[in-house]
Order: structure tokens, then C-alpha cells, then sequence
């Protein structure tokens, strides 16, 4: 369903990103790994336009998506949360949710009527947010929440679009380890339920290994590696980029 | 022996041509100068400084006053720079210092108000006239320079210009000092891991910035004279180049500085009357055609500039029994005005606070609710004031046409602005209204047979449906009254509205806001227009009060007081910057009459509110209604009011 | 309250206007908070703090002014005239003195002095106006220096029908836009134009370089001095026109410009900071040709300017050592105060204030019609010489003086003296010339 040829990004003389060539298929998750300062969130950046490629087409559905901007790729069903969580800090998580899920609405930039009259939203974001175990947060400043919230509250953004490919880029950093597991199997839950495509960045080779189908490895802007989880752990090339990188 | 060459359209002699170069050269440093200091502390610290001009100014009057005691240029010309710096340091450490983690808006203001202090203070230490700083004798007189004759004084600011803006690069391309601020203007996070105490560097920043400032200014003392009006000269400059240079590009700063030194030296001499466009035009033009300037780089300051709250203040129902009480209080006045008590003008100026409530109210919607630094709001209430004085001169005194005109001028202008300036944010929002603000301003100088030129005009009285004489006090208070409330409604609802959330959605984060799928360039512009709008209906207003309109207001300083009255009132919450311009209206009219300083009080206040009540007067109310346990008939008016209580509820 | 017709919209204010001032509002409306109001008795405008104690801020009490002359004076204490205008607040509180102590005040009324800070800003100006109407209650205006306030506070005169003295020069005050409230002892721009221009035709020669500062004052010179070389009949040649923005503080590309041009002579059409650093930067630059101006006589500029204002040429509007009766008694009163010579700035203060008098007295009143009958047509001696308000434009009429600026002699700033002198009838311009229609009160 999405698909790179040649996707390149140069900044000044650094190539982030160097001719990337990847097909990734409706079924199953696919994560995308590999070593510190890899291209794993550039790719990310260029996949939701964020970032305009210097080379190379992105088509999804068989549709050139190439340099399109950041709310137009969303409108074809992409959706992505960040690394770091970018949310609307002073309003409450139901505001930060009622925004993103009102972003779909006919009326969203209607001026003489009250947010609150649009029942639609307000039934989709009280319902996000029980699916999200915030409901009991409602009220709460997204800054005021604790880091693993703000976490699950960033996810939430993304998925109130209701895309079709989510693209979340390390949803569990700085949580623990239980804490990790928990969130991922709260995401695997909601992507089942909702019949949404995932592409995982995650640092976390262990959790990625057991729950992802397909993966690909990138080091230094270029995929090293592509595969089953099988496949990767067997591969050499891959272990020597990360003993060589990580190892120590 | 006058031989002629073609220069591109223009026909110049030789001795032309030397006195261009010359004269372009000196120009130029002089603006490097002035711009270097101001580049250096936005590189380094993101603080858009607007004590530069000052800073300026009062190297130049300290270097007059050790030339007057001991008589050395050379002394002065070291001493003058070494204690402003002193100055510039204390500061940044009582002030900035404590507020780097907020929205810039914060420090523009801190800025704002030094400077609103430092103007005084020189005024009051040297006076208000045009001091003549005689040339150092060592460099006095004109040299022959091929075929011409140039003072020798300039050729020494060429080369003190060019030695300063070396040393400076210098000191940042080579040293470790340079080295730590750099890598810490990039990526503050990375310093302070190294162990750096990144916070002092800034200290250090801001004294060298404020140190390059008065050096300049003691280098231009003696060819531009010393007078108070200096510093406001300096700042626009400084803040055009480094804008056109790229903002926080040092480099840029001094190819913008070379370029504008020389195109400004050119449109002296071959379009004088074009001269006074030369440096909003190039401006304007750069920010068109490349926002971030031209050695800019302005990706990566994009979350720089954000604006959040601590606490959420929800502005106030209409209905709430509060704001009852106070409208209602305020419909009565008029009528007690009958007693000895209140005097008429009393009466009219609680309805020029009224007026500056709507300004400050327009303010509020770009910068409270979408987080966009506005410094240019003066044009709109320029253009509402022109819109009404120019209709009624040449066509009708219909007031409500007239604020119909003044309403769709100042939308549409607006609207344009937004629509330039949509794709920048933070800062560079700021740099482009400040721009256009001040275009029109020169416009509205230039222009003189369609705007009366500095003088302006006066204008018949204008009337509503041909009957009621606006001019008159009561007629006036009675219409702004219902213009404040109903506007303070339309805004409320817009920013309950899915719209309004979305703005706050920007504010937040426009980032995020494009990545769930919002239009927010477009958004932006239609803000923009709304606010621009409000912002009409202010100025055409004042113009219908006074029956007078002028460049005035148009300049800087308005847009500058409206950020203030926001800020004094409670930024983001739509009752309390309209609070904030009524006090601020009522303090600036009690102040004048009991000090010839009063704008230096104005500073204090404002450099207080910023430090220790960043949601202004309105937050007040909420700790004293915190500290007498939430009993509100406890001080009924203090909250709401719109009007002078409010000057007493905070005591 | 909206229709005022039968009575002047001035006796309006006088009976509900009061002056007890903003602190006073400030009290009343915050609550019970009375305390305050006692605060604002002697809010009623500034009234003279630093003069003397007998005539200072009253104002306390509501009402009617039945036993003080209440004047109230403009002057641009801040903003960019402040020089000028403290050199006026100056003047305008020896003025105020020598009436009330020579001349035992105005009707046998004290005069009592009320300032407001125009800021040079013609807006601000038109709202002090008003505060000095409202709540200062006064009777007449005198002041403001830019043409611009002038103009405004004339406008703002006449609307509420009491007497205006300007002291700006533009044209329009008592030209196209006369009023029959506004009066001027000060010269007009075309009466300096034609004290100047034909002097320095004959003296300094025929090729004249025009470069003013592009706002109303420049423009205006500009236009009166041309007005003015046509009216002498000589031959002339401007060759060329220049102008840089108010405020300009580099002036090397024009004077770069004349430098290598063949005129004789610049006409400076400016002055304040413009004006010290041109004269400065002509000095640095060694400029050849003469500079004629009409505003280097001000003290404050030549203060400002000092050496590099040395040997020009400039018309005289003031000039203290200048032999008559009524001179010595304001250097007199004015030096006794100050220190220092008086300005021009205090001259028309001084002048102004006394013409007043005289009209005030000749009426037996104040009322403002009354007050037009007796200003038409006044003759009075005052330091530079005979004047008389002439009828048809509410000018004054009086000699102008053309003179040289000279090395400092008595002060540490360059001193003036005159070189021609030129009789008021020859510099001024007809009634007919004037376009001025006085409308109707």
C-alpha cells in the first residue's frame, strides 16, 4: 500500500535519507529499525511531509503523495505520532482530542456556532478516549499528565484522524519496561480494532522482534536490511551495525 | 575633467561615482554597526531586543559626556561602551535572565519596557535637545580623495566599522567562547550536557550585544549628532537589517548592512524622495520573496517562538452577574457625570478606555488565541482612523459607512498581511507586521495630498443616521460602549466556535495542528482579517472622537502599547486586555499630569507584570479570590471591570 | 445634549464641565474609595507648580471662574519639539507674570497659568486642548510648535469658539484655513520666505540649491521661498530641489550633491536634529557654498549645532540685544528668571499673552466676539518692534530681519546679528494673496 523508489534527502552534504526503495503491504506490522542518527525519523518526516525528498517518488494506493503537504497526506489516511510528544500542552486532553477528531468535520472552520454543538466529534473523542484509558483524565492539561499518558495522548492524535496507515514513531520511548509492554499491547488492540495499517519506528529490538511481521534496517540513511523477524536476527550485516554502534 | 560613465541608468561623473562609493561605504558600516550587536543577541538568545536603539543611544550620550570631562574621544569611545554593557548585563541578570523558558513575546516586552525607561532617564539626566559632538581634532577637517573632498572623520568610521565587525566575527568564529554559544544557539540541550552553564554565556551575549550597540553609538555621535530620538532610528534599522540579513545570521546581518547602505545611499542621491521607503521597501521585498532572510536559516527555530499558559483563564460570559454589574455601572456614569464629581473629559475618557479596550481586544485574538506575535496592529488602527476621516472629507459623514469602510480596509489589509505572512511564525510574524505597519506609517508621511502628510487633517463632526453628533461626549461614550460589548461577543463566540479551537490549536502547536489536517495558513488569515477588522472599528473611532487623524497613528509605538495593554490586562483571556487598555488609557492620562516621566512608570509596570503576573491584572483577581476563599462579593469590581477600579483592585 | 445651537457648546462645558480631574473620576467610580477625590483638587491640568506660589494650582472647586483668568498653554514638554517646548514653557510663565505684575493682571483678573504636553503630536494635541477646555476650564489657548498642532488645536478652537494664539508658521493658519478665533503674532512662513529670499538673491547670489526635510514645515518653506523669489522680480535659477524624511540623520549624498554643483547658495528648509547634524555634516564635508535658513536664529539650534552653525545665514525672529523699550523689559523679566536671553519661542509667548490683554481690556470682557472686535486692527509696541493685527487674516504685522550667525561672544553658543532689516509691508502678503475667508464665528 506504500511504496518508495529512490527517496533521497540530502541536508547540505549529509544524506539522511539515500535512495530508500520500500514496499510495505496492507497485512500485518512493520517496524523499521536500526542504530541512532539511521534516517529513521527523516524517513518518517518525508513518508508525512514533513520534509520534501531532494530525489525519489512515495506513492501510496498507487498514488503519487510526493511533497504534499503535511495535512493533504492526512486527508489520504496517514496519520503519525512524533518521538517527542508534540500535543497542545495548555488545553486538556479532551480539547487535544476533540481538535484532532474535529479536523475531520465538515464544519471545522465554521466561526458562528459552538465547538461543543458538533455531537459527532464529541461522540468520537469520548470515545477515543475510553478506548485510550484517558476518560478519567479528561479534564487534565496535556501538560499536567504523566509521561506515559502524554505518551498514549500523542497516539491519540494520531488516531483520531481515523487513518488507514498509522506511523508512530517510538511510542514507548522513556517509558518502562512494563509500562512498554502495556502500551504496545494497547496499540496492538486498537489497530486490530480499527483495521489500521502500523509502521513502528522502535528502539526496543526484543518487543519489536515478537510483535512486528516484516522489518526493515536502516544504517546510515541506506536499508541494510529487509526481512522477517527471522530473517533480520540471522542476518550478519545487521548485527555488526549494531554491536558496531550500540554494542559497547 | 569631468568624465562621464554610464552607470546602469544614471549618468555620473567620476567625482559622483567616488562620493557614492564613499558615502555608500560609511553607510553601510554604520549600519553593520548598529545591526551587529542586535544580531548577536537574537543569534544567541532569541530575545528580539527593542532596548538595542536605546542601548545606542545611550553609548553615544555617555561618550558626550567623558569627551565633555576629560576631553579624549578615544576615552570616551572605550569607557562610554564598557558601562552600557555594565548596564545591558544588570539587565539581562534582573530580568531575561529568569524568563528564557517562556514565549518570546515576554522578552520583546521586557525590552519594551527598558526601553520605555532608558528614553526617560536620558531625558531626564541630559535633556531633550540636540546635543552637537564636536569631531575629534585628530580626525577634523576633509581630505582630498582622488577628485573629491571627504571628512576624515568618515574614512575613520569606515575602518572602526569594518576592524569592529572583524573582531566580532572573529571572536565567534574562533574562540571557545564562540564556539560554546554557537553550538548553544543550535542545540541548547547538548551544551548543558557538556556541562556548560549555558545561562551565563547568555549573560555574557547580552553584555557584548549591548556593548557593540553604544560603540556604535559613540562612533555615530559625532556625524549624526546626539539627540533622544536617536535610539528609535537605530532600532528600525537594526531590526530591517538583520531581518533582511536573516535573523540571527551574523554574516547576514552584514551583507543586509551593505546592501542597504547602499541602496539607501543611492535613492539619496537619485530619488531623495523615495528615501524614506528604501529600508520597509527591501525589507518587505526580502520577506516576500525569502522569509528567512537572506543567509537565514529559519526551520529549525520554528517551536521558538511558542506562547503557553500556566493556568487557563476562560473568558467571561456576558451574562455573568459581574459583567453585569460593571456595564451596568458603566450605562449610569454618564448621568452622575451631572455631579460635581466627574467632569465631561472624565467622561470622554472612559470612553477613549472603551476604544482601547476594542484595540487591545483585536490584539488579543491574534496574539492570545493563535499565538502570533502581531507588532504591527497600529496599521490596522491607522487605517480604520484614515478610512473615517478620508470618507468623510470627500464623500459622506455617515458614521455607519464610515465604519463600514474602516472595518473592510483594515479586514483586507489584514487579510493580505496574513496571507504574506502566514508561512512564518513566531518572530519572523513579528519582524513582517512590524514592516508593514511602518510602511504605511512612511506612506501616510509621503503621501501628503491624499493624507495630509505629517500634519493630517481635521475632519467634520460624523454623524449616525444623520442625527446624533458623535463628536459629542455622551453621543461618543453611549456608541463605544455598545461597540465594546458587542464586539467583546462576537469574539467570545468565534473563539468558542470550531474555528476558535482551532486557533488555539496553532498556538499550541501549529505543527501538530497541520499534522491532524488543518488548513492553518489559512486559519491564520482569516484571524488575521477578523482581528484587523476589530482593529478598524478602534481607530475609526478615535478619528470619530477627535475629528482628527494623523501619521501618528500609524507608528510603532501604538502597535507597541497595544502589546502592552494585552499583556497588563491578561493575554489570552479577551476581558482582560480590554481591562489591560483601559488601564492603560487611564494611567497614561493620570500620569501625565503629575509627571513629566510618566512613561518611565509606564516601564516599571510593564517590566513587573511581565516577571511576576504574566497573566496580567486579570490573575490578580484570581489570587485574591484564592486568598479570601472564594468569596466573590468580597470585592465586586476589582474583577471585571472594565474600566479605573481596576487600577485600585490590585492593590 | 445634541442639539447646542442656542448655546455655544463652550458655555455648555462651562456648566457641566468641571475640574476636579481624572484622580477625581478615579475616586468616584472605584467603589467608595473617596479618599481619593481630595487627591484630585489640584489635578486641574499642572497648573504652574514651580511659579510663584500666588498664582499657582488652584482649581479645586467646581464651576464658573469669576475671579482668575484662566489661560491655557500648549507646549510639547516631551516627544520630538521637547526642546522647543520647554523653551516656550519658558516664556509662556514669564509672560504670565509680567501681566500679572506689570501690568496688574487681565481685567483686574489674576492670570492663572494651566500647561498641557502636546507631545508634538498633532492628535494628543487636539486632546489636550480639550482637557485644558473641559477640565482646566480655560479661556483662551496659546502654544504648540508644529504647524500640524497648530493647525489641529485652531480647528479645535474654533469649534468650541474660544480665541487661539498659534505660534506654528504654516501658511493655512492664516491663509485657506483662517479662523476667526485663531490669531498670530508669530511671522508667517511667507513673511520669513520674503524677509529672506530677495536679501540673499542680491548678497549671495542668483543659483539656489532648495533642500528641505519632507514633511509640512520643509514643504512649506519650499514653496514660500519660491513664491518669494518670483515676488522680488530678481533673476534666479534653482538648480535643483532636494529632500530627505524627517528625521534623516546622514545628509552625505546631498551634500555630496551640492558640493559638486554650481549653485551659490542652500535654502535649509528644516531644523531641529535635522538640522545640527546637515550643519554639522556640511561643516565635516567643508561645504563651499553659503546656507541660508529660516530656523537657525532658535536658540536651541544653535546650541545644538554649535561651531558648525557659524557663518550661515539665517532670518531672525528674536534677537535680545535688539534696541527698543518694550525688549528690555522682557530680557529684563526673563534673564531675572532664567538666566539666560529670552528665545523667540518666549517672545511669542510674551507677545501673544499681551496682545490678549489689551484686546480683553479695550472690550471691558472676554466674551470671544468681543475679544475678535478688539484684536482687528491692534496696534501695539512690543520688543521687536510695532505690531498690528491685521483685520482681513488675523495676522500680525510686523519688520523682519535677515541676519548671520556669529562666533560665540557672551554665551558658550554662537551668537547672531542682524544684517538687513525689511518693513512689514513689504514682506507680507496681501489680504487678496492670503486666500483667507474668515468664516463666521
Amino acid at each position: 500500500m506504500l511504496e518508495t523508489k529512490h527517496l533521497t534527502k540530502k541536508f547540505g552534504e549529509l544524506q539522511a535519507v539515500s535512495d530508500v526503495n520500500l514496499s510495505i503491504s496492507r497485512d500485518g506490522i512493520h517496524s523499521i529499525i536500526g542504530p541512532n542518527g539511521a534516517g529513521k525519523s527523516t524517513l518518517f518526516h518525508l513518508l508525512t511531509g514533513y520534509l520534501k525528498p531532494t530525489e525519489g517518488e512515495i506513492r501510496y494506493n498507487e498514488e503519487d503523495i510526493t511533497g504534499l503537504a503535511p495535512r493533504k497526506i492526512v486527508r489520504k489516511g496517514i496519520s503519525r505520532s512524533f518521538q517527542i510528544a508534540d500535543l497542545f500542552e495548555g488545553l486538556t486532553v479532551k480539547e487535544n482530542l476533540q481538535i484532532a477528531t474535529q479536523a475531520l468535520d465538515e464544519k471545522r472552520n465554521a466561526i458562528w456556532m459552538s465547538s461543543d454543538a458538533l455531537t459527532t466529534t464529541l461522540e468520537k473523542t469520548d470515545q477515543l478516549m475510553a478506548d485510550l484509558e484517558l476518560s478519567e483524565l479528561s479534564d487534565v492539561r496535556a501538560d499536567a499528565l504523566s509521561h506515559g499518558d502524554q505518551r498514549k495522548l500523542e497516539m491519540g492524535l494520531a488516531l483520531a484522524v481515523e487513518p488507514d496507515l498509522i506511523l508512530l514513531d517510538e511510542p514507548t520511548a522513556g517509558m518502562g519496561k512494563q509500562e512498554s509492554v502495556q502500551m504496545m499491547n494497547l496499540i496492538q488492540r486498537i489497530v486490530n480494532d480499527r483495521d489500521i495499517k502500523l509502521i513502528l519506528i522502535e528502539h526496543d529490538i526484543e518487543m519489536v522482534m515478537q510483535i512486528s511481521d516484516r522489518i526493515t534496517v536502516l544504517n546510515r540513511g541506506e536499508i541494510l536490511a529487509e526481512g522477517d523477524p527471522k530473517e533480520i536476527q540471522a542476518n550478519e550485516r545487521v548485527q555488526e551495525a549494531y554491536i558496531g554502534t550500540e554494542g559497547e | 575633467m569631468i568624465h562621464h560613465i554610464s552607470l546602469a541608468a544614471f549618468d555620473v561623473s567620476t567625482t559622483q561615482l567616488v562620493f557614492l562609493l564613499l558615502n555608500g561605504l560609511a553607510l553601510s558600516m554604520l549600519y553593520i554597526l548598529i545591526a551587529s550587536g542586535f544580531a548577536v543577541i537574537f543569534g544567541i538568545t532569541d530575545v528580539l531586543n527593542f532596548a538595542h536603539g536605546i542601548f545606542y543611544m545611550l553609548g553615544a550620550y555617555l561618550a558626550f559626556t567623558v569627551v565633555d570631562a576629560t576631553g579624549s574621544f578615544f576615552v570616551a569611545l572605550i569607557l562610554g561602551p564598557l558601562v552600557v554593557a555594565g548596564l545591558g548585563i544588570a539587565v539581562e541578570r534582573l530580568t531575561l535572565h529568569h524568563i528564557y523558558d517562556r514565549s518570546p513575546l515576554y522578552h520583546v516586552l521586557i525590552t519594551f519596557g527598558v526601553l520605555l525607561i532608558v528614553t526617560d532617564v536620558v531625558e531626564l539626566i541630559w535633556g531633550t535637545g540636540t546635543k552637537f559632538f564636536p569631531t575629534p581634532e585628530l580626525l577634523g577637517g576633509a581630505i582630498a580623495i582622488g577628485p573629491v573632498i571627504y571628512p576624515r572623520y568618515r574614512i575613520f568610521t569606515i575602518g572602526a566599522g569594518a576592524l569592529i565587525a572583524f573582531l566580532t566575527w572573529a571572536l565567534f568564529r574562533y574562540s571557545d567562547f564562540g564556539l560554546i554559544v554557537r553550538a548553544g544557539a543550535q542545540d541548547k540541550q547538548t551544551v548543558r550536557l557538556m556541562g556548560v552553564n549555558i545561562g551565563r554565556y547568555y549573560t555574557l551575549i547580552f553584555g557584548l550585544g549591548t556593548f557593540l550597540a553604544a560603540i556604535a553609538g559613540a562612533l555615530a555621535a559625532p556625524f549624526l549628532s546626539v539627540n533622544p530620538e536617536m535610539g528609535n532610528e537605530a532600532l528600525i534599522i537594526a531590526f530591517v537589517v538583520v531581518a533582511i540579513g536573516g535573523l540571527g545570521s551574523f554574516g547576514g546581518s552584514i551583507v543586509a548592512g551593505v546592501i542597504v547602505g547602499f541602496v539607501q545611499t543611492f535613492t539619496n542621491t537619485f530619488a531623495s524622495e523615495l528615501s524614506g521607503f528604501v529600508l520597509y521597501g527591501l525589507l518587505f521585498g526580502v520577506l516576500v520573496l525569502k522569509p528567512e532572510g537572506i543567509l537565514g536559516t529559519y526551520e529549525i527555530r520554528e517551536q521558538a517562538a511558542k506562547l503557553s499558559y500556566d493556568e487557563t483563564i476562560k473568558p467571561v460570559n456576558l451574562t455573568d452577574r459581574r459583567v453585569m454589574a460593571v456595564v451596568g455601572l458603566l450605562l449610569i456614569i454618564p448621568f452622575v457625570s451631572r455631579l460635581p464629581s466627574v467632569s465631561q473629559y472624565g467622561v470622554g475618557l472612559i470612553a477613549l478606555m472603551f476604544v482601547w479596550g476594542i484595540f487591545a481586544l483585536s490584539l488579543d485574538t491574534v496574539i492570545g488565541y493563535t499565538g502570533l506575535i502581531s507588532f504591527g496592529h497600529a496599521a490596522f488602527y491607522g487605517i480604520g482612523s484614515y478610512a473615517v476621516a478620508l470618507l468623510t472629507v470627500n464623500f459622506t459623514n455617515s458614521f455607519v459607512i464610515a465604519l463600514a469602510v474602516a472595518i473592510l480596509f483594515a479586514a483586507a489589509v489584514a487579510w493580505l498581511v496574513g496571507a504574506i505572512s502566514a508561512r512564518l511564525s513566531g518572530l519572523y510574524f513579528a519582524v513582517v507586521t512590524f514592516a508593514v505597519g511602518q510602511m504605511l506609517y512612511q506612506l501616510a508621511l509621503s503621501w501628503s495630498s491624499f493624507t495630509g502628510g505629517s500634519n493630517g487633517f481635521a475632519i467634520d463632526h460624523v454623524m449616525l443616521f444623520g442625527i446624533i453628533d458623535l463628536s459629542e461626549t455622551f453621543a461618543f461614550y453611549y456608541i463605544s460602549l455598545l461597540l465594546l460589548v458587542s464586539l467583546y461577543y462576537v469574539t467570545k463566540r468565534i473563539m468558542d466556535s470550531p474555528f476558535g479551537l482551532q486557533l488555539q490549536a496553532i498556538r499550541e502547536s501549529e505543527r501538530r495542528a497541520k499534522f491532524v489536517g488543518y488548513d492553518t495558513n489559512k486559519a491564520k488569515r482569516r484571524i488575521f482579517a477578523i482581528s484587523g477588522a476589530i482593529g478598524g472599528v478602534a481607530g475609526a473611532l478615535v478619528t470619530t472622537r477627535q475629528t482628527f487623524t494623523s501619521p501618528d497613528s500609524l507608528y510603532w509605538i501604538v502597535s507597541g502599547d497595544a502589546l502592552f495593554a494585552v499583556i497588563l490586562g491578561g493575554v489570552g483571556t479577551l476581558f482582560g486586555p480590554i481591562i489591560g487598555g483601559a488601564v492603560l488609557i487611564g494611567l497614561d492620562q493620570l500620569l501625565t499630569i503629575y509627571f513629566d516621566q510618566w512613561r518611565m512608570i509606564l516601564g516599571f509596570v510593564l517590566i513587573v507584570i511581565v516577571l511576576f503576573a504574566p497573566r496580567g491584572l486579570v490573575s490578580f483577581y484570581y489570587i485574591l479570590e484564592d486568598a479570601l476563599g472564594n468569596d466573590r462579593d468580597a470585592d465586586p469590581t476589582a474583577s471585571a471591570g472594565s474600566d479605573a477600579d481596576s487600577i485600585n483592585g490590585d492593590k | 445634549m445634541l442639539g447646542d445651537s442656542d448655546l455655544s457648546r463652550r458655555d455648555v462645558l462651562k456648566y457641566t464641565g468641571t475640574t476636579a480631574g481624572i484622580a477625581g473620576l478615579a475616586g468616584c467610580s472605584s467603589n467608595g474609595n473617596g479618599g481619593d477625590s481630595g487627591g484630585g483638587g489640584d489635578s486641574g491640568g499642572d497648573s504652574d507648580g514651580d511659579s510663584s506660589g500666588d498664582s499657582g494650582g488652584s482649581g479645586g472647586d467646581s464651576g464658573g471662574s469669576g475671579e482668575e483668568l484662566r489661560v491655557g498653554f500648549l507646549h510639547p514638554t516631551s516627544g520630538p519639539f521637547a526642546a522647543l517646548g520647554e523653551a516656550q514653557e519658558k516664556g509662556s510663565h514669564v509672560a504670565v507674570n509680567h501681566v500679572n505684575e506689570d501690568l496688574g493682571g487681565i481685567l483686574g483678573r489674576e492670570v492663572v497659568r494651566f500647561v498641557e504636553d502636546t507631545e508634538g503630536d498633532p492628535s494628543t494635541g487636539r486632546e489636550m486642548a480639550r482637557r485644558h477646555v473641559e477640565t482646566n476650564d480655560v479661556d483662551l489657548l496659546i502654544g504648540g510648535v508644529s504647524g500640524a498642532v497648530n493647525l489641529s488645536v485652531a480647528d479645535y478652537a474654533y469649534d468650541v469658539g474660544i480665541p487661539y494664539f498659534a505660534y506654528g508658521g504654516p501658511e493655512e493658519i492664516t491663509g485657506e484655513e483662517c479662523l476667526p478665533t485663531t490669531f498670530r503674532y508669530q511671522y508667517s512662513d511667507s513673511q520669513i520666505a520674503r524677509s529672506g529670499a530677495e536679501w540673499a538673491l542680491e548678497n549671495l547670489g542668483s543659483n539656489v540649491w532648495i533642500h528641505i526635510a519632507d514633511y509640512a514645515f520643509g514643504q512649506s518653506i519650499a514653496r514660500t521661498w519660491k513664491d518669494a523669489f518670483e515676488a522680488s522680480g530678481l533673476d534666479f535659477n534653482i538648480v535643483d530641489e532636494t529632500q530627505t524624511p524627517l528625521g534623516t540623520t546622514d545628509f552625505s549624498a546631498v551634500i555630496s550633491e551640492i558640493q559638486s554643483s554650481d549653485a551659490d547658495w542652500v535654502l535649509q528648509g528644516f531644523s531641529g536634529a535635522d538640522a545640527v547634524n546637515f550643519l554639522s555634516q556640511t561643516a565635516q564635508f567643508e561645504l563651499e557654498q553659503d546656507i541660508m535658513s529660516t530656523t537657525n536664529t532658535y536658540l536651541p539650534l544653535r546650541q545644538g549645532a554649535g561651531s558648525s552653525a557659524v557663518g550661515t545665514y539665517t532670518t531672525i525672529r528674536y534677537e535680545p540685544t535688539y534696541e527698543s523699550e518694550a525688549n528690555e523689559l522682557l530680557t529684563d523679566r526673563y534673564t531675572a528668571e532664567y538666566d539666560e536671553p529670552p528665545t523667540d519661542f518666549a517672545l511669542v509667548m510674551w507677545s501673544s499673552l499681551r496682545l490678549y490683554a489689551q484686546a480683553a481690556e479695550n472690550a471691558g470682557g472676554i466674551e470671544t466676539s468681543a475679544i475678535i472686535d478688539e484684536m482687528e486692527g491692534l496696534e501695539s509696541d512690543e520688543p521687536m518692534g510695532t505690531t498690528t493685527m491685521r483685520e482681513c487674516d488675523h495676522q500680525a504685522l510686523r519688520d523682519g530681519f535677515v541676519g548671520r550667525i556669529t562666533e560665540p561672544d557672551q554665551y558658550d553658543w554662537p551668537g547672531q546679528e542682524i544684517v538687513a532689516t525689511r518693513p512689514a509691508d513689504e514682506i507680507t502678503r496681501t489680504c487678496e494673496e492670503t486666500g483667507c475667508e474668515l468664516p463666521s464665528l
